[in-house]
């Protein structure tokens, strides 16, 4: 990395640093961690960075993407061995919420429910959910962020979905 | 179909992801099933529970300032520990290659991108139309004024489109007809030029940022076919472009 590529330097902020709200989002999703995320998203910019002369161009939202995803599952192994993840989420407060005070109250609520029932899902239907829910890819775009069939992505999908579904089911059932 | 079968096609159908046959079918198999019917509309509310806004995490600031300031000071895992480089090979090396020999990821010659700029500038834009009339008696006169040709400005009023109006569009420094078009909640942006008066490559079809492309030659003319909607949509709506522009042109003209 000598000098005289700071012009790759700024092509290179100019087509990723966009999508870093989306990055980490993803990030924060799969991680359920703050500071982790923060790490994940970092990396995995420094690492499109090495890989950037490779990208020709195209769907750079789901390139950058592909590269969080696989630094989270990377720190994931490394890090959280499974079950070492508490299941409550309790940063949930911090986020950010609707701002109209006349419904502030009864939707940060919903969110809160919906928010901690997706922190439940298994991690590989959580991360297509929220690639289809937040970040609005394509199934075609989900299939190459998560290296699958287009049918696994469906399938993944439908799952999460049902999944979800029972889970806040079952919370209305416990709090009523 | 079967009844399972339209089943496990339900969420696809949702998220606009069925070519246009299966869509159909599913329609078919909607209009006298009530539990599917009712299972998608449960499915649905369960969607609308999911407020993006409210639900994604939003970018900490001060992570943008760490990430340009590591990329600005160009050394490349500085404060990363050694792990990471061996973490880096194992797994990123094989999502990485099968990422470029993906098919998604083919190189996007500049002019789709454009293409797709272009119909997302018209969708932002308050004024997408510069002559607004579903007359192409008013709309090709208009275009034929601004234009070294005059193109093909089929209307369609009889199979659910509407000819919103045109504009003029600038595209690879050659000036293009741009011809708005409504079906249903979709627009279609139908960019027309002279076969050849293009040097970039004439795109193929392709899907870019969620709109779909097709190419289709007319007589003498290129268009390219721009929307949001499902591509099995567009290919229908192109293909009764195309047949309507054949029809009117005629060989007198």
């Amino acid at each position: 990395m000598a000098a005289g590529d700071g012009g790759r330097t700024r092509r290179f902020e100019a087509v990723a640093l966009p999508h870093l709200p989306a990055a980490y989002n993803l990030a924060r999703w799969i991680c359920r961690n703050e500071a982790d995320a923060a790490d994940v998203v970092q990396e995995a910019v420094m690492r499109a960075l090495q890989y950037f002369d490779g990208y020709r161009g195209g769907d750079a939202r789901a390139w950058l993407l592909q590269i969080v995803r696989n630094s989270a599952h990377t720190w994931i192994g490394r890090n959280r061995p499974a079950g070492l993840v508490p299941l409550v989420d309790t940063e949930v407060e911090a986020a950010g919420y609707a701002e109209d005070p006349m419904t502030a109250v009864a939707s940060r609520a919903e969110s809160a429910a919906v928010r901690q029932a997706i922190t439940r899902l298994p991690l590989e239907q959580r991360e297509v959910l929220i690639l289809r829910e937040f970040e609005d890819l394509s199934y075609r775009q989900i299939a190459a962020v998560i290296d699958s069939p287009i049918g696994t992505v469906m399938s993944r999908l439908s799952r999460a979905r049902d999944q979800l579904a029972a889970i806040i089911r079952a919370e209305q059932r416990a709090s009523s | 179909m079967t009844h399972d079968e339209v089943r496990s096609l339900l969420d696809a159908y949702i998220d606009d992801e069925l070519d246009l046959a299966s869509g159909l079918m599913v329609e078919a198999h909607l209009q006298h099933c009530p539990e599917c019917t009712a299972w998608l509309a449960e499915r649905r509310s369960l969607l609308g529970q999911l407020h993006a806004d409210a639900l994604r995490y939003p970018l900490p600031p001060q992570l943008t300032a760490r990430i340009r300031t590591q990329l600005r000071s160009r050394a490349p895992g500085m404060g990363l520990q050694p792990q990471w480089y061996a973490a880096l090979a194992a797994g990123l090396i094989v999502a990485i290659g099968a990422f470029l020999l993906g098919r998604a990821w083919q190189p996007l010659p500049d002019l789709r991108a454009e293409l797709v700029n272009a119909s997302v500038r018209a969708v932002l834009s308050s004024h997408p139309i510069d002559v607004l009339s579903s007359d192409h008696h008013t709309v090709k006169p208009w275009l034929s004024g601004q234009l070294p040709f005059s193109p093909p400005v089929p209307e369609l009023n009889e199979q659910g489109d509407t000819l919103l109006g045109a504009r003029v569009d600038y595209l690879d420094s050659t000036r293009v007809a741009a011809l708005l078009y409504q079906h249903g909640h979709h627009q279609i942006n139908v960019y027309v030029w002279p076969r050849g008066a293009m040097s970039a490559v004439p795109p193929v079809n392709a899907t870019v940022d969620g709109f779909h492309l097709i190419t289709v030659q007319a007589q003498a003319f290129t268009a390219v076919m721009v929307s949001d909607m499902s591509a099995g949509e567009l290919a229908a709506f192109c293909e009764r472009w195309r047949a309507s522009a054949a029809a009117t042109a005629g060989p007198g003209h």
